[in-house]
């Protein structure tokens, strides 16, 4: 049986904690979600520091770039510079489409950025999108190989179990809440803001 | 607190108090909207992913031409394109725009950050918490504050 | 607001010796122009712009069959990733491992991604559209 994809997510927005938690949670492959919420954290999870002694070593690590204390480009450095943690597979998961920090990622060999959508529905099937490619298809340095006769898709109905870094977390009646909600109402940007939800949409080098 | 409310109410157009939330990460732009979405007070908000869209919001540029005035402008820091201080400063520096209420909320509790945001006429600084249940409380507490207790400048 | 210029279609360049698997990968390239090498020094000639490659586009993924327990093949891999004008181009290592130690090798040389080759026609193409997919339509790119 394929042990759970143990993933990191550094994020410190409280509403994108739930959202990606909860995108990822959906998905078919078993995973436990860690979160820290600055940089300092982060580096901390993966050099087994403080608090994190016995943390398990990240199969994937979801990086925002607007941290505090150390921001994601500084933790995308210390994380590919480091000979013991540079095979961990880092995704920038940011708001910036801005080239210099699309350019400087891929340079600090980020293995790939993803602007977040903007809309919420784009949002979950690009974390789908994350999960089908990233625990799938590739084969991720340090969990066992896909397709070498276990079955690509792993695991059946089970779906993210929940373990926290540092800001404890619990299915709370608001989470549930909001939950039933989302499922009644999917989110619509404001009319006013139609040009930019086209201009965020579509990824590609444009 | 019923005068106040009466007050508000006698300044409140049609459609409701309008704000703007100018805000990237869309899960806190779900969150939020939802948590207004909540409260009883009628209100309509719009919403800015960067500060450059921000500021054209509020100069009623380009495709904003006919863009409600805000009553109360809730803005994050860490914006793309143009920056959330930035904004701060151009909405309190414009003799238009400077009546407008700026309450900050953002993940920063750098202490330079909160300095800042005062010494430029911020209304008032809140530190989003990253957990979910602090957070809708924090928003809660906007609307109930901002939106019932205190009297708003007409627009 | 500036409107936005029509996207071109992604241009796809591909080292691939197996010309069962080349035509397999252009079915599942669709729309994307996909060049096609077959030497690793064209590969990288390729990319240096160098003799007939002088007007190449700028390729927005780069795609290695490679063979890891070959020297070439693996100094192919860190002369792309050392490059100052193309290092940053994502490059997926196409390869059938017979240990985890090469899958190890392939990030340690600074892969974007791994993929292990699946042995059957229709499962490469699954994992090639999925793969193509994933980088042309959810990645965002760098730019020069």
């Amino acid at each position: 049986m394929q042990r759970p994809i143990e993933i990191l997510l550094v994020e410190d927005s409280p509403g994108d904690i739930w959202l990606t938690r909860e995108a990822l949670m959906q998905g078919p492959v078993p995973k436990n979600i860690s979160v820290v919420t600055n940089g300092e954290q982060a580096l901390d999870f993966v050099r087994k520091k403080g608090p994190f002694t016995n943390a398990a070593r990240p199969d994937l690590v979801l990086l925002d770039l607007n941290l505090p204390r150390r921001d994601g480009i500084e933790v995308l450095r210390e994380i590919k510079s480091d000979p013991e943690l540079s095979a961990i597979t880092v995704i920038v998961l940011t708001t910036s489409e801005a080239p210099i920090d699309v350019n400087t990622a891929y340079d600090l060999n980020a293995n790939c950025y993803v602007v977040k959508p903007v809309d919420l529905e784009e949002f979950t099937v690009t974390i789908r999108g994350i999960e089908d490619f990233w625990m799938n298809v590739a084969t991720l340095p340090t969990a066992p190989p896909a397709g070498t006769g276990e079955a690509t898709g792993r695991g059946g109905a089970g779906a993210g179990t929940m373990s926290q870094g540092s800001n404890g977390s619990r299915s709370s009646k608001r989470e549930q809440r909001l939950r039933a909600i989302r499922r009644q109402q999917p989110w619509k940007k404001h009319e006013f803001m139609r040009g930019a939800a086209r201009r965020r949409s579509g990824a590609g080098p444009g | 607190m019923e005068r106040g409310v009466a007050r508000v109410r006698d300044h409140v157009r049609a459609e409701g108090i309008e704000i703007l939330l100018v805000e990237d990460n869309p899960g806190d732009v779900y969150l939020t909207l939802e948590v207004l979405r909540l409260g009883a007070i009628r209100k309509h908000v719009s919403v800015a992913t960067d500060g450059e869209e921000a500021l054209n919001f509020l100069n009623r540029a380009y495709e904003f031409q006919n863009a409600p005035r805000p009553d109360l402008i809730i803005l994050d820091l860490n914006l793309p394109k143009l920056d959330g201080r930035e904004v701060l400063e151009r909405i309190k520096a414009d003799p238009n725009l400077q009546q407008i209420p700026v309450i900050i909320l953002s993940t920063s509790n750098a202490e330079r950050d909160v300095i800042a945001a005062y010494n430029h006429h911020a209304n008032c600084y809140l530190t989003k918490p990253t957990d979910l249940d602090d957070f809708f409380e924090l928003v809660r507490e906007i609307e109930s504050y901002w939106l019932k207790c205190v009297r708003l400048p007409a627009a | 607001m500036p409107t936005e210029a029509p996207t071109a279609a992604a241009e796809v360049l591909l080292l691939e010796q197996n010309a069962d698997e080349v035509a397999l990968i252009r079915q599942s390239a669709e729309k994307s122009n996909v060049t096609v090498v077959v030497e690793c020094e064209d590969i990288l000639s390729y990319l240096r712009r160098e003799g007939e490659y002088e007007n190449a586009p700028r390729p927005d993924l780069v795609i290695l069959d490679l063979d890891l327990s070959r020297t070439e093949d693996c100094e192919t891999l860190t002369e792309i990733k050392k490059h100052p004008s193309f290092k940053r181009i994502p490059v997926v290592v196409l390869a059938s491992a017979k240990s985890y130690d090469v899958v190890l090798q392939a990030y340690d040389l600074r892969a974007n991604a791994y993929i292990n080759k699946p042995a059957g026609r229709e499962e490469f193409m699954r994992i090639m559209r999925a793969t193509l997919h994933f980088w042309l339509t959810l990645v965002r790119l760098p730019r020069d």
